[in-house]
Order: C-alpha cells, then structure tokens, then sequence
C-alpha cells in the first residue's frame, strides 16, 4: 500500500525524474551567462597593457583555475564529511570534485601554455606558477591512481578520503603561496590590487560563469556515480 | 579571406565550441532523466 502510495505521488515522481539536473530556467541562463562572458571576451573587454590581443584569454585561463581550487577544496571537505559519516555519497561527491577540478585545472593549464607560447616565446618556461600547477596536475592525478587500484568500495573511500584531505593542503600552497613568493612571468595585478576595474568585473563574470558549468556538470557527475553505486550494491 | 576579422573567427569558433559543450551536457540531462524513472 505505502509502495502504490508513493508511485501514485506526482511530485515525488517529478522530484525524482529530475533528480541531480539542472532547473530548465538555470540551463537557459547559464547558457547566456557564458555566451555573453565569450561576447564581452572577444569584443568589448579592453586590452590589458603589455598583452594587447591576448588579453581574452585571462577571462578563461584565471576563471578556470579559480573554479578548479574551489573544486578541489571540496574534495577535502567531501571526504572530511564521509570519514565522519561513513556514508558513501559523501564519497562520490568527493571523486566527482576532484575529477572537474582537474579537468578545469588541465583545460586552465593548456589554455595558459597557448598564451605563454604567444606571450614568452615558449610553451612551457618552468614560470613558478606553471610548475606548481603541474604538480598539483600530477598529485590529485594520483589520488584517481590510488582509487583505481583499490576494489573495494569502502576502502576505496576510505583511503581516497584520507589522501583528498592531506592533498587539499597543496592547493592553496600550490596555487597561491608559493607563486607569490616566487616571482617569475606570471604578472599577479589580481592579487596586488592593481588591477583595473573593468577588468575585475569581467573576470568576477566569467568566474560565476564557469562556477555555474561546475554546479551543473557536478551534480551530473554525482547522479552518474550514485548509479554506478546502486548497481555495485553498495549504496 | 580579405576584410575577415580573425578576432571574430576566433570568437565564432569559442563558442561554437561552447554550445558543443552545451548541448552535450544537454544529453546528459536527458539519460539522467530517463535512468531516474
């Protein structure tokens, strides 16, 4: 009786049709956002001093990075949350962070080697940041290392929750600290304050752009691990 | 190719690459959907 109850329920029906989608109107507005970032891009943003035409790259290459962090962080917070609660979502959600925060950290990197090829005359010059972006590229490839060789689901949270934890330590050493202290071809106005106005406000636009594609490509990826889990039975 | 901003080409290019991407996750919406019934 409580089984037909609640196939019988509408909402309920909707609610979980549309479970881990985006809301239509989102969709409709995060396609716009981001054709207006591409717009504004290409076509209104001023050229910064010293980049002339390569200037449409920086609201790219820097948004993606700062979604890729964001990304990351919240792996060691997911993972934090699953050693506590030993509930396996919590896991998923984890793998699923880290999975686009390494893919918008590789797209950042790549997109910065074309417009360091351009700007410095070489596509990889070993610049501090580069580098260190490499390695945080090469540390959180390892914790996919790490939970493909693992099969156990529950160890395999286990452990990827204890490496996602000591790992999110990097990220801002990594991608702030050591950059900053380490002058090298990166120019840092964003940081130093010196950035022009304008500029700034683009880039806060494009940043909500690509935090919303993250939003949505990552509650994809959660509802695909969630299957992924209920046919390994473990959920 | 004369009178052919390349800077248009570029951002034509962008975001054709973008409603690729779009339209992808699109799919994606749906055989979420489709293995949520």
């Amino acid at each position: 009786m409580a089984t037909e109850i609640q196939t019988s329920d509408p909402a309920a029906s909707a609610a979980r049709t549309t479970r881990g989608t985006l809301p239509v109107p989102f969709q409709a507005l995060l396609f716009a956002w981001i054709s207006g970032v591409i717009y504004a891009a290409f076509f209104v943003a001023p050229p910064v001093k010293g980049l002339g035409p390569t200037t449409k790259v920086l609201y790219f290459h820097v948004p993606l990075f700062w979604v890729g962090a964001i990304a990351l962080i919240l792996t060691g917070i997911y993972s934090g949350i699953y050693l506590k609660t030993r509930r396996i979502e919590w896991d998923t959600k984890a793998a699923a962070a880290a999975e686009l925060g390494l893919l918008f950290c590789v797209l950042g990197t790549m997109m910065g080697s074309m417009w360091a090829r351009v700007q410095w005359g070489a596509w990889w010059n070993w610049d501090p940041k580069q580098t260190s972006i490499l390695m945080l590229i090469l540390l959180y490839g390892a914790y996919f290392v790490l939970r493909s060789s693992i099969e156990s689901r529950p160890s395999r949270a286990a452990l990827g929750a204890v490496y996602a934890i000591l790992a999110v330590v990097a990220v801002p050493l990594l991608m702030r600290i050591i950059p900053y202290y380490l002058k090298g071809l990166h120019p840092n106005p964003v940081v130093e304050g010196t950035i022009d106005p304008e500029i700034r406000r683009m880039l806060m636009a494009a940043w909500a752009g690509f935090l919303g594609l993250y939003v949505w490509m990552f509650r994809q990826r959660v509802a695909v691990g969630r299957f992924e889990d209920q046919k390994e039975g473990v959920e | 190719m004369n009178g052919i901003d390349p800077n248009a080409i570029v951002a034509g290019v962008t975001f054709v690459l973008w409603l690729g991407i779009f339209l992808y996750l699109l799919r994606l919406e749906n055989k979420i959907k489709d293995l949520n019934r």
